[in-house]
C-alpha cells in the first residue's frame, strides 16, 4: 500500500489527515484566508485550546498586515509570522497524525508539500497538588502532574541550572507516550546512561499509559523481587538524585518519575531526613530498616519459635502464648496465613472501592476480625498483635509493601516448615536475589556489599550537610 | 569497566570465610587429638604453606591458572582427551563436598536440636535455595557473603560477650600449653576435611579490585577473632580440647540473652546462612565445570539436575553416619585436597614447562 504524502492541496491534505486519524468525529476542519490565498487548519476537539489558538496563529496569520510581500508565505511564517515556540515543520503525514493528537493545530498552505504544526494544548489536566504517596512534614509540598510539561516545568524549578540535559523520545506503538530522559551530564555515568538510553528506544512496548509501562523494560531482563529502578512522586526528591548521578524517567500521563539506577537504601530514605538533624535523621533511617526486617520476619519468627523452638521464650509468656493458641482450631501456620490474607483483602478492599464504602470496609474488618474472631475462638489474640504490628511497620516503607506481602507469606511457610532454620535460609535467599540485581552495573545491594564507604554513610544512616556538601558524590559503575 | 560476573577481594574472602566459618561451628570436637596436636601442627603447617604459596601468586597476578575451566583446558592442551574427564572429576568433587556440607549441617542438627530424623526434611528445602542462589551467579554469592559473614561474626561475637560473666581465666592457665597448637589444629583440619579451601583457588581468576589489601583484612580478621573465639569457649568450660560434640553449641546453651531462655538456636540459625551459601557456591563450581567442557544450554535444567543429586547424596551420608565419617576423615579430605587443589591445577603446567625445556634444549647447540 502506498504510503499518503502531502500534496500541497490544503483540502486534499486535511482529508488525508482526517483519514490517517480514522476519521474521527472529534477532528475539526477549517478553512481559511491566509496572505490571500485559501488554507485549512485541523485539529482535535478538546484537545486544543480555541481561544489559544485564535489568539496565536490563525488571529494573526489572518490578519494582512502580517504579511510584507504576496506569496512566500511559508517563508514568512518561518522567518518572521509567527513568533511563537513551540513551531514544528514536517513532511511526514505519521509525525503530523501524532502531533495533532497530542495537541497540536496543523496548518496545511497552498503549494507546501507539508504542515506546520503549533503547539496549542488545551486539554483538560490536574493541576499540581500534594505528594500523596510520599508525605512529609518539613519539606515541600508539591508533587508530580499527569502532564509531561508541567512535570519537566516542576523540575526545572527545582534544578535550576543549564546543565541539566532533557532529551525527549516517544516510546509506544499502539498507544505512544512522551518519554522525558533527564540527567546532569557532568554527574551522570555515560556508560548507564547509554543503556537506559537504548532500553527505552528498544523496548518495543505496546502501550506507554506510564511509569508503570516501561518500568519492567527498564529493571532488566530477569525477573527479580527487587526492581533496579525506584519511583518518586516529587520533583525536589527527583532533583536531589539527578544531582547524584542518577537519570530520572518521566512519561507523559504519569506522575511518577522513574529514577535509574536504583539502590535498597534508597528504600529507606525520606524527603524530611534533609530537614531534620543528622542523628535523628539516621535513627529514622535505621529503624525503617529494622521496620522493613521485622515487616518481613516477625510472623515467620512467631511461628518458628511457637512450633520449634519454644523453649527460648520465658515460660510465663510461653504459657500465655500456649494458652491462648489451644483455644483456636487452626494450625499456628494457617492462621498466620489467614489473617495476613484478610488484611490484605480489607486492604485492597479499602483502596479501590469509593471513598464512603472504604471506611466501612475498614470498620467491617476491624470488628470481624479484632473483636468477632477473636472472641469466637477462631483467632489467637498473640497472632493478631503480631499482625497489627507487621502492618504498622510495613507502612514505615510503603515503597517495598507490595513485597513485603509476598515474603511474609514465603517466610511463614519457611518458619513452619523448619523452624529458625527455615526463616533464616528465606532470608539468605533473600538476600542472594537482592545482591543479584545489578543490571547497570550498580548492585542494588551497595553501599553495603559491596561495602562504599562514602555511600554507607548516607545509606542507612545520614551524613552531616557539611560533608555531603564537601564530597561531591556520584554512582559511577566502575566503582562497583 | 568491570567485567560482569567478576568478584572484589573481600568477596571472594568473605565466601571463604563463610565457608570455613560453617565447616567449624559445625563440625564435631569428639576426636580432636589433644595428645599429638604438635605433631598434626607440624604436619598442616608445611601443607597449608604449600596451598598459600600456591594460591596467593596466581590471586596477585590473576593468572587464570586455576580456573576449573582452565584446568580442564590445561589438560587439554597435553591431551584432548583428558579435557572433559578433568571437568567432570571437578563437577563431582563440588557436587560431594556439596553434598557433605548439606549433610554436616543436618547431622549437627539432629544431633542437637531436633532429636531425630525429623531434620532430614530439611535437606531439600536447603538443595533447592540452595540450587537457586547458585544460578544467580558467583558475584551475588560474593556480595551476599560479605553481608552473611557480618550477620554470622555479629553473632559469634554476641554469643562471646554474653558468654563472658561466665568466663574464669583461672580456667585457662592448665590448658594453655596445649591451646595455641590445638586452636591452629582445630582450624585447619575443620577447612581440611572437606575442601573449602578449594574455593580460594578455584575462583581466583574471577578476583578484582584490591587482593593484596583484602588478603591483609582477612589474614588481621582471623587472626584477632580466632583466639577470642576459641579462648572463651576454653575459659567458661574449662575443657579446651575435650567437649565431646559441637564446641560453639555448647558454649551457646551456656548463654543467657536478655529475656530470652535459650538462646543457642537463634545463635545457631545464623549458620544455616553460611551452609546454605556453602552449598550453593559448591553447586555454581558444579555448573560451571560442567559448563567449561561440555555444551548443556539449560542453564536451570542442570542447577535442577545437580542439587538433586547433591540432596541425594546427602540424604545417603545423613541415613548412615559410618559413611560421612569415612568420608569427612582426614586421609580422604586431605587426598582430595591435594589432588584437586594442588596436583591437578600444577601437574599440566610443569609438564608443559618440562616440554619447553626439553625443545630449548634440542635447539641449543
Amino acid at each position: 500500500m502506498e504510503t499518503p504524502r502531502f500534496t500541497g492541496e490544503p483540502r486534499r491534505d486535511a482529508a488525508m489527515l482526517k483519514k490517517r486519524l480514522g476519521g474521527s468525529a472529534d477532528v475539526i476542519f477549517r478553512e481559511m484566508l491566509i496572505n490571500g490565498a485559501p488554507a485549512a487548519g485541523l485539529y482535535l476537539d478538546g484537545m486544543c485550546d480555541e481561544m489559544r489558538i485564535l489568539r496565536a496563529v490563525t488571529g494573526p496569520l489572518t490578519n494582512k498586515n502580517t504579511f510584507t510581500e504576496d506569496g512566500r508565505t511559508a517563508e514568512q511564517i518561518r522567518l518572521f509570522a509567527y513568533k511563537g515556540a513551540d513551531m514544528k515543520e514536517t513532511d511526514d503525514p505519521e509525525e503530523a497524525a501524532a502531533l495533532v493528537t497530542a495537541g497540536h493545530f496543523a496548518l496545511l498552505l497552498p503549494g507546501l508539500a507539508g504542515a506546520f504544526l503549533f503547539g496549542a494544548q488545551g486539554y483538560p489536566r490536574m493541576g499540581v497538588e500534594e505528594a500523596k504517596s510520599e508525605q512529609n512534614e518539613l519539606g515541600g509540598r508539591e508533587g508530580f502532574t499527569d502532564t509531561l510539561k508541567d512535570n519537566l516545568a516542576l523540575l526545572r524549578r527545582k534544578l535550576r541550572t543549564p546543565d541539566l540535559a532533557i532529551e525527549q523520545i516517544t516510546v509506544g506503538r499502539t498507544c505512544p507516550a512522551a518519554v522525558a530522559l533527564c540527567y546532569l551530564p557532568k554527574k551522570t555515568d555515560p556508560g548507564v546512561l547509554e543503556k537506559v538510553r537504548l532500553k527505552l528506544t528498544r523496548c518495543g512496548a505496546e502501550t506507554a499509559l506510564g511509569s508503570g509501562w516501561l518500568r519492567p523494560f527498564l529493571n532488566g531482563r530477569r525477573p527479580a523481587l527487587f526492581p533496579a529502578t525506584g519511583v518518586t512522586e516529587r520533583p525536589d526528591v527527583l532533583a536531589y538524585k539527578l544531582s547524584v548521578g542518577r537519570i530520572g524517567v518521566l512519561v507523559d500521563g504519569s506522575p511518577f518519575a522513574i529514577i535509574v539506577p536504583y539502590l535498597f537504601t534508597d528504600s529507606f530514605h525520606a524527603p524530611d531526613d534533609y530537614a531534620t538533624g543528622t542523628v535523628y535523621a539516621g535513627f529514622v533511617r535505621l529503624l525503617r530498616a529494622l521496620c522493613f526486617l521485622t515487616a518481613v520476619a516477625l510472623p515467620g519468627l512467631f511461628v518458628a519459635v511457637c512450633d520449634f523452638h519454644p523453649n527460648m521464650l520465658p515460660s510465663d509468656v510461653m504459657f500465655k502464648i500456649a494458652s491462648a493458641e489451644a483455644q483456636t482450631p487452626f494450625p499456628l501456620a494457617l492462621e498466620a496465613v489467614t489473617i495476613h490474607l484478610i488484611y490484605e483483602a480489607v486492604r485492597e478492599a479499602g483502596l479501590r472501592m469509593p471513598k464512603a464504602a472504604g471506611h466501612t470496609v475498614s470498620i467491617v474488618g476491624a470488628l470481624v476480625i479484632g473483636d468477632a474472631a477473636v472472641k469466637a475462638g477462631l483467632i489467637a489474640a498473640p497472632m493478631l498483635i503480631i499482625v497489627a504490628l507487621t502492618t504498622v511497620c510495613s507502612a514505615v516503607v510503603s515503597n517495598l509493601q507490595d513485597r513485603t506481602v509476598l515474603l511474609r507469606l514465603l517466610l511463614i511457610a519457611a518458619g513452619s516448615a523448619a523452624g529458625f532454620f527455615g526463616v533464616f535460609l528465606g532470608l539468605g535467599l533473600i538476600a542472594v536475589e537482592i545482591c543479584a540485581v545489578s543490571p547497570y552495573g550498580v548492585p542494588l545491594s551497595a553501599p553495603l556489599s559491596p561495602y562504599e564507604k562514602k555511600g554507607f554513610g548516607n545509606g542507612l544512616f545520614r551524613r552531616r550537610m557539611q560533608l555531603l556538601a564537601r564530597e561531591r558524590r556520584t554512582l559511577r559503575e566502575e566503582e562497583f | 569497566m568491570r567485567a560482569q560476573n567478576r568478584i572484589g577481594a573481600y568477596q571472594l574472602y568473605a565466601l571463604f570465610a563463610v565457608s570455613l566459618l560453617s565447616t567449624v561451628f559445625m563440625t564435631a570436637n569428639a576426636e580432636t587429638p589433644e595428645a599429638g596436636a604438635a605433631e598434626t601442627l607440624l604436619f598442616f603447617l608445611p601443607f597449608t604453606g604449600i596451598c598459600a604459596v600456591t594460591a596467593l601468586p596466581l590471586l596477585l597476578r590473576r593468572r587464570n591458572k586455576y580456573e576449573i575451566g582452565t584446568v580442564a583446558g590445561a589438560w587439554a592442551e597435553i591431551s584432548p582427551r583428558l579435557e572433559r574427564p578433568v571437568s567432570a572429576a571437578y563437577a563431582a568433587v563440588f557436587l560431594w563436598a556439596a553434598a557433605l556440607a548439606g549433610a554436616r549441617f543436618v547431622l549437627f542438627l539432629q544431633s542437637q536440636i531436633f532429636r531425630g530424623d525429623g531434620a532430614a526434611g530439611l535437606l531439600p528445602l536447603l538443595f533447592a535455595a540452595a540450587g537457586f542462589a547458585a544460578s544467580r551467579e558467583l558475584e551475588s554469592l560474593g556480595r551476599t557473603a560479605v553481608l552473611f559473614g557480618v550477620a554470622t561474626g555479629a553473632a559469634t561475637l554476641l554469643l562471646a560477650v554474653a558468654a563472658l560473666p561466665d568466663f574464669d581465666a583461672s580456667l585457662l592457665p592448665p590448658i594453655w600449653d596445649a591451646a595455641p597448637a590445638s586452636v591452629l589444629t582445630c582450624g585447619l583440619e575443620a577447612a581440611v576435611r572437606a575442601p573449602e579451601i578449594l574455593t580460594l583457588a578455584v575462583f581466583a581468576p574471577e578476583v578484582a579490585g584490591r587482593i593484596r589489601r583484602g588478603y591483609g583484612v582477612w589474614l588481621a580478621c582471623a587472626a584477632l577473632l580466632l583466639p577470642v573465639v576459641f579462648l572463651i569457649p576454653a575459659g567458661v568450660t574449662g575443657t579446651f580440647g575435650a567437649i565431646r560434640g559441637y564446641r560453639f553449641y555448647a558454649l551457646a546453651g551456656t548463654v543467657k540473652l536478655g529475656q530470652l531462655e535459650r538462646a543457642e538456636d537463634a545463635l545457631c540459625a545464623t549458620w544455616i546462612l553460611c551452609a546454605f551459601l556453602k552449598v550453593a557456591f559448591f553447586l555454581l563450581a558444579a555448573h560451571r565445570s560442567i559448563c567449561a567442557s561440555f555444551s548443556f544450554k539449560r542453564k536451570f535444567l542442570l542447577y535442577y539436575i545437580l542439587s538433586a543429586s547433591a540432596c541425594a547424596a546427602a540424604f545417603v551420608l545423613v541415613r548412615s553416619p559410618s559413611a560421612f565419617e569415612a568420608a569427612t576423615g582426614l586421609a580422604p579430605g586431605l587426598s582430595l585436597l591435594f589432588l584437586f587443589a594442588v596436583a591437578l591445577p600444577i601437574l599440566p603446567a610443569a609438564v608443559k614447562i618440562a616440554a619447553r625445556r626439553k625443545k630449548w634444549r634440542r635447539r641449543s647447540p
